[in-house]
């Protein structure tokens, strides 16, 4: 356990070496989330009550997702791939620990990072836009720090599948570049996604997008019924097993392919 | 100077060239770096310290000398790449630092490292690029081309994507990228570099034609001895930004050996402790050992040895020259 | 006729680029999906407000979709002409840009243009049918003058763009590090999917006067609108061609500087 604790310390300092990437993360972070408030008080400015939205609610809506998915999309394993494909992943291999546990350390510390300067960015954002937040009873609550670690672990694990592209592949960005043009739009931090039409509404939730923050604020917010919250609590678990196994699958083909080309 | 021929121009003169960096010390650690952010000390790092020499046209000139002693950093001052310090540099006539396109139109720069061809195009495509860039007539593309292709032997991979090429091909592809506009100053940092021996050899008998063939005048610097052996008639040794030698290489020997090799061959065997009264010994197998010896009196030694010993056969040979360079600059890689 | 030169250079740029396109077209195809995707769901949000809302910002809805077509297209002009942008630090890193220094061509042309984006010019051609279609649907009223000075000023956003990528191209000569510049560049610039006179100060300011993608996109918009432009057309003007010059300067220092003169 000592060896993964010096692993922490070790990525956290790393981590700041890397100031500028870090702080061009946030402020990209802090720009989009400022953008998507600044439009919705306009729009609720002269059309209260769009969309079946309450201007309060809507920027209560938006400035929560902003926090949630700022904490659960970033990741440090966006430059996964590319690692993989250099051969830089393989000094792990040789070492004796376990390569997921490192991956799962340098994410925590990752989050760290992001969470110290998240904080002072909603500061910000909340003396702003002044979102009105009620905490919901006890059992939401504890369900929804449940959902949202849900959200962080499945978000890990899509982060690997596409890492694991590297293992074949220089050229990973095309599949990581839709993902994030995805998490743009379906994610609900521009909009939420109850204002679409139901048609679309319906694909989205084909994909697990929405479970990236979308349902989350859903049931911080007291908008989802005792039925939708059985069905999202089943959804987001089949989610994180089903790609969780395909993650699996597909890391043991790659790692031994990996190793026998002998890098 | 005994290896500049007089009757003939000087395409490349460089007076007094200096150029100093300036860097800045960061002390280590976090605290260091944000000290670093209102109090900064610099140091000047003199890469290259008043070096002078003239080229003539058509000479192969060989730049030796250790990691960072100044040579790329020249290569890079006569390229019209980093602006000098001091001195003055004239490359055909022109300041290279004015980066003028009838200059640029006359010379080539290869770094043996560097890629300029497109990754993941074949050759010829980035071929028909520098075509345009230095705007090469049809015909003369054309025929260099085939010219450039048919010595180096690489018709048959012109079309095949350049990742895709083993080094040794990625370098001969390189090399005629350079010099499809026909170059008349060639400056070839590291040209062989990572490349097997045999690929070396024909990189080096390249060199030699193109040289010949259209009194290119060449600048090589090189890690590899073999290269400058077997190019350069006249080396420049650089050291710590300084130039400490000019001339024939073999006039190296002659002005920094200190010893010379004496092997024997002796009739009876010897023991290796009556041997080492006369030098060191190097190596001692039965009855043949090699001894070093001080250059001055290696005649004198190799008559007593006659004297004293039975002997079958005896020579005296000049120490390899790069083991002469090494002793120059102190016993560290050449490069 | 050097023109001519800079003409044949920049059609075997754009040849060649095309090629490595079709090379790599996996993962071309999947940018290609994403850039649909991105263009699609931003028409799906307008649209949902323009069926929503009156009003926005002091603008109806309609005349709000025109700013973000302005955006559309100017940002696909850069995108497909100054691609190079983008890989320039990694250049200069590896030594590639030395050797542009010796080729007789400028090797700002050579950084600026080396890489036109394929991928976008084939996405401009459904992208301005689409927009010429919403566009000859929308109600607003736009005169034959105001349409001169709009192309104008678009032509004066051009200026300003490139000057903005002439100026990260300096940057990265001096830092050899741009990656994360362009993409807060790319962030602030979205911004002006929206007429940036509804962002708070500084913001505002910032978007006029210091990046300007307020001169770019907002104030051209607003003439063609026949709103009383946030700045004079003169303003704008003066902002378009300093900056060009400007960023001409910088760009000459920077390579001074990196040749080490004065150093």
């Amino acid at each position: 356990m000592t060896k993964y604790l010096t692993l922490l310390k070790i990525t956290w300092q790393n981590g700041l070496v890397y100031r500028l990437s870090l702080f061009t993360w946030r402020l990209r972070s802090f720009l989009s989330s400022l953008m998507s408030l600044t439009v919705w008080t306009v729009i609720f400015t002269s059309n209260n009550g769009a969309f079946g939205y309450s201007k309060e609610s809507m920027i209560t809506y938006i400035f929560l997702v902003a926090f949630l998915q700022s904490l659960i999309i970033s990741s440090s394993l966006n430059g996964l791939a590319g690692r993989l494909y250099s051969g830089e992943i393989s000094n792990y291999l040789l070492k004796p620990i376990n390569l997921f546990g490192y991956f799962a350390i340098q994410e925590v510390a990752d989050k760290f990072k992001n969470i110290l300067f998240l904080i002072l960015e909603s500061y910000f954002l909340f003396l702003i836009f002044k979102p009105i937040i009620i905490f919901p009873d006890y059992k939401i609550l504890l369900l929804f720090v449940v959902w949202s670690f849900g959200g962080l672990i499945l978000n890990f694990i899509i982060s690997l599948l596409f890492g694991s592209m590297g293992f074949w592949s220089p050229q990973a960005w095309g599949p990581k570049f839709i993902f994030f043009m995805m998490i743009e739009f379906t994610a609900g931090k521009l909009f939420p996604l109850d204002i679409l039409p139901i048609y679309l509404q319906k694909i989205i939730y084909f994909t697990p997008f929405p479970y990236l923050s979308f349902v989350q604020i859903q049931l911080f917010l007291e908008r989802l019924n005792s039925q939708e919250i059985i069905k999202h609590s089943i959804v987001l678990t089949l989610w994180i097993l089903i790609l969780g196994l395909l993650t699996h699958k597909i890391w043991t083909k790659g790692l031994k392919s990996y190793e026998s080309v002998g890098i | 100077m005994n290896s500049t021929k007089n009757n003939k121009k000087i395409t490349i003169k460089v007076s007094n060239l200096k150029k100093y960096f300036k860097v800045y010390k960061k002390e280590p650690g976090l605290l260091g770096s944000i000290k670093s952010l209102w109090k900064r000390s610099y140091e000047t790092v003199k890469a290259v310290d008043d070096v002078s020499f003239e080229i003539t046209e058509g000479e192969i000139v060989g730049f030796i000398g250790q990691n960072g002693a100044g040579k790329t950093t020249t290569l890079k001052m006569l390229s019209g790449l980093l602006y000098p310090t001091e001195g003055e540099t004239s490359v055909l006539g022109f300041n290279p630092w004015d980066r003028k396109t009838e200059f640029q139109k006359q010379f080539a720069l290869v770094m043996g490292q560097k890629n300029q061809l497109w990754w993941d195009l074949p050759a010829i495509e980035s071929f028909h690029l520098n075509k345009a860039i230095y705007e090469i007539p049809d015909k003369v593309f054309d025929e260099t081309l085939s010219k450039l292709s048919k010595i180096l032997d690489v018709e048959d991979i012109l079309r095949i994507q350049v990742r895709k090429l083993s080094l040794g091909q990625r370098m001969k592809c390189e090399i005629i990228a350079a010099l499809l506009h026909n170059p008349k100053v060639l400056f070839l940092d590291e040209p062989t570099i990572g490349l097997d021996v045999v690929m070396q050899k024909t990189l080096r008998d390249f060199i030699k034609t193109y040289n010949k063939e259209f009194g290119a005048t060449i600048i090589l610097t090189s890690h590899y001895m073999g290269d400058v052996k077997e190019l350069c008639e006249r080396v420049i040794m650089i050291d710590k930004g300084h130039k400490i030698y000019d001339g024939n290489l073999a006039d190296i020997i002659n002005k920094y050996a200190r010893n010379k090799i004496l092997s024997l061959t002796l009739e009876n065997s010897v023991l290796r402790k009556d041997l080492e009264q006369f030098g060191k010994v190097k190596s001692f197998k039965n009855n043949q050992a090699t001894l070093i010896v001080p250059r001055k009196e290696a005649t004198k030694i190799a008559s007593k040895i006659l004297n004293q010993f039975k002997v079958n056969d005896l020579n005296i040979e000049e120490v390899p020259i790069e083991v002469v360079i090494r002793e120059i600059f102190g016993d560290k890689k050449i490069h | 006729m050097r023109l001519k030169t800079y003409f044949n250079v920049w059609k075997i740029f754009g040849l060649n680029s095309l090629q490595e396109t079709l090379v790599n077209r996996g993962s071309n195809i999947l940018f290609m999906i994403g850039k649909i995707l991105r263009f699609s769901f931003s028409l799906i949000f307008l649209f949902l407000i323009k069926n929503n809302v009156n009003s926005f910002a002091g603008y109806t809805s309609d005349q709000m979709i025109v700013f973000f077509l302005t955006y559309q297209f100017i940002d696909l002009i850069s995108q497909i002409f100054f691609r190079g942008t983008y890989i320039f630090s990694n250049e200069v890193r590896s030594g590639s840009f030395d050797a542009y220094l010796t080729k007789p061509i400028s090797p700002l042309f050579r950084a600026l243009t080396g890489k036109p984006d394929i991928n976008d010019t084939i996405f401009m051609i459904p992208s301005l049918a689409v927009s010429f279609y919403i566009f000859s649907n929308l109600n607003i009223s736009v005169t034959w003058i105001s349409l001169v000075w709009y192309l104008i000023l678009v032509a004066n956003g051009l200026l300003i763009i490139t000057a903005i990528n002439i100026l990260i191209l300096s940057i990265g000569i001096l830092t050899t590090e741009t990656e994360g510049i362009i993409w807060i560049y790319r962030d602030l610039s979205s911004m002006g999917r929206f007429p940036i006179g509804m962002y708070m100060q500084p913001l505002k300011f910032i978007l006029f006067f210091i990046i300007p993608i307020g001169m770019m996109i907002t104030i051209p918009t607003e003439v063609l609108l026949g709103v009383k432009p946030s700045f004079s057309i003169f303003l704008t003007i003066v902002v378009g061609i300093g900056s060009f010059i400007a960023s001409l300067k910088f760009w000459d220092w920077s390579l001074k500087k990196y040749s080490g003169v004065g150093s």
